[in-house]
């Protein structure tokens, strides 16, 4: 289990992060949410102890990540992709990281293999691709067999099938009773890989739940056609809607609920065809919440 | 603390830097001492016995061993590259970011420095093993051609070897010091290359004329020297009458240079953030 408390970091005049609390928990997946700019690395350091906080503090398993013998068997961190000697090659990587995970050249073999880069091994990391780094990065995460994963847009560089292959190891991690916290700024491409969503805009916390709670927060969304199209443009145009025409003259309309179209459109004197209520997405429900939330 | 030393020999030994510096500081010295030998060889030959203009030996002081004086630009003229590849071990780390991955393995800072440091050793023992056969062969075999002593039957040239190596090998922990307070690969290899191979210098001459100034013996490169034993500096000037400090006070010196470095890096820079 992570708990992050009351977590604060300032970096002179910019605040960070900003009295973060959440919890992600044992054998589920865990994305941490928000634009660029918002915070996620900051979060994801000051848990490392790379950055000393300016209040709060995060723990694993009700530990400091200081306070931790050999932590690489406990927690298996990736956070950015170029951080990597060019001139060493994949396999020697790992084997400078073995020592702190106690494990040999073995294990090295098989976390390249794991991740695909076993035809790599001996390659020297400078010519590798920006997926391939992030696929080395998890590598060195797995190295010492954690039972925390800390990813930091693990997707990044990724193409399609790493994508799906990033997915397919992640669940398998948390199927495994592990503790996983992925970082992204795009909903999209974990929302069918985590079971709780963390989302913070501006260093702040703005919603934190399981994610089939997170829909709710969708703007509401609703289709309505009418036998008058042009009268129903100019209602549309009149109240300032933010809406899409569909071929057949029907609209789909942003932000308003149907309650609200349909009493619209009887103060107009309209004759609705069709008014339907549709699903919001997650992806809208994200940008909602994050609104303007990005870089400062 | 060994884990974390075992992880920075083998970052160490894992990229091609310190065989670069190795392979420069042999060839550097390779040429250097074939040079030398030559110059000593012609002018022994020329007046046998005559005073070459030297004053030789820091530690008997007698007539000149020009074996001995040649073997000696080991350690006061190649130091810098057991010193540079002490200092690039760190600055590397931030230069490439992979510090991140140092402090995530180890999060107890002063384990990091100190398994660098320590790891620095044995890489200066390498380093200065490769150079001093890279200095000591060909030049042994110029002198043996001309017919001067070449000194490797002497157990006094081995000692003077050995010491040679333990210069290196200190040299590269104080490069760890260096670069730990540095952190900036590009100034730090312009400090090391101004202070090296100008301040100091200029310093040790100054120090070798002047009055008063017997305190620069205490200079890292005179230290240095010290645990050599032997060096151009001192055949240069009629040397300060100080007596010259043992190897083993030399190196304790020299070690306190580096720890010195080190300490300050930590009191300062050294625990910051790292993003
Ligand atoms: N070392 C630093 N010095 C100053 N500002 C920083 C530093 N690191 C991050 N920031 C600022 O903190 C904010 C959050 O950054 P970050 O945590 O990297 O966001 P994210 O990972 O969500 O994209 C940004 O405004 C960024 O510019
Ligand atoms: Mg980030």
């Amino acid at each position: 289990m992570i708990q992050v408390r009351a977590l604060s970091k300032r970096f002179g005049q910019v605040n960070a992060v900003i009295d973060l609390s959440f919890t992600a928990r044992d054998g589920r997946v865990t994305a941490f949410l928000g634009p660029n700019g918002s915070g996620k690395t900051t979060t994801l350091r000051a848990a490392l102890g790379l950055l000393k906080p300016t209040a709060g503090d995060v723990l694993f398993d009700g530990r400091h990540y200081q306070d931790i013998r050999r932590p690489a068997r406990q927690i298996g961190a990736s956070l950015e992709a170029s951080s990597f000697h060019p001139g060493r090659t994949a396999l020697d990587h790992l084997l400078t990281l073995a020592p702190g995970a106690a494990v040999a050249e073995e294990r090295c073999r098989e976390v390249l293999d794991l991740v695909g880069l076993a035809g790599q091994a001996n390659r020297r990391v400078g010519g590798y691709s920006m997926g391939m780094r992030g696929r080395l990065g998890i590598a060195a995460a797995l190295l010492g067999d954690p039972g925390t994963l800390l990813l930091d847009e693990p997707t990044n560089g990724l193409d399609p099938e790493g994508i799906s292959w990033m997915r397919n190891l992640i669940r398998a991690m948390a199927a495994q009773g592990r503790t996983v916290l992925i970082s992204s700024h795009l909903l999209g491409e974990v929302e069918r890989t985590v079971d709780d969503v963390v989302i913070i805009a501006r260093g702040q916390l703005v919603h934190a739940s399981p994610i089939a709670d997170l829909e709710r927060f969708g703007a509401p969304t609703a289709v309505v056609a009418a036998t008058d199209p042009p009268a129903l443009a100019a209602l549309v145009a009149r109240a300032g809607w933010d809406a899409q025409w569909g071929a057949d003259g029907s609209a789909l309309i942003r932000g308003v609920t149907p309650v609200g179209i349909g009493q619209a459109a009887f103060d107009a004197g309209l004759v609705l065809t069709q008014l339907a209520s549709q699903k919001p997405g997650l992806e809208q429900a994200f940008f909602r919440l994050t609104e303007g939330g990005g870089l400062q | 603390m060994r884990a974390a030393v075992r992880s920075e020999l083998r970052k160490l030994f894992s990229t091609r830097l310190w065989w670069v510096l190795a392979l420069s500081g042999g060839a550097y010295l390779a040429i250097m001492g074939v040079a030398m030998a030559f110059v000593f060889s012609f002018e022994a030959a020329a007046n046998d016995s005559a005073d070459l203009g030297f004053n030789i030996s820091a530690t008997s002081r007698g007539r000149p061993d020009p074996a001995l004086l040649t073997y000696s630009i080991a350690g006061s003229m190649a130091y810098v590259f057991p010193l540079l590849i002490g200092t690039l071990s760190v600055t590397q780390e931030f230069r490439h970011r992979t510090i991140t991955g140092t402090f995530t393995a180890e999060p107890r800072r002063h384990v990091v420095l100190c398994a660098k440091m320590l790891a620095s050793l044995p890489m200066g023992l390498v380093m200065g093993a490769a150079c001093v056969a890279a200095l000591v062969s060909p030049a042994a075999l110029v002198f043996a051609g001309q017919g001067v002593p070449n000194g490797l039957g002497s157990a006094e040239t081995w000692a003077f070897l050995g010491r040679a190596l333990l210069d290196f090998t200190v040299w590269a922990g104080v490069g760890v010091g260096v670069g730990a307070l540095l952190r900036n690969q590009v100034a730090a290899i312009v400090v090391v290359l101004a202070v090296t191979q100008f301040v100091e210098p200029v310093l040790r001459m100054l120090g070798a004329m002047l009055d008063g100034w017997s305190w620069t013996r205490f200079l890292p490169g005179a230290a240095g020297d010290a645990i050599q034993g032997v060096s151009v500096y001192d055949a240069m000037a009629d040397i300060n009458s100080a007596e010259p400090m043992g190897f083993g006070w030399a190196a304790l010196v020299l070690a306190a240079w580096g720890v010195g470095f080190a300490a300050i890096a930590y009191a300062t820079t050294w625990r910051r953030d790292v993003s």
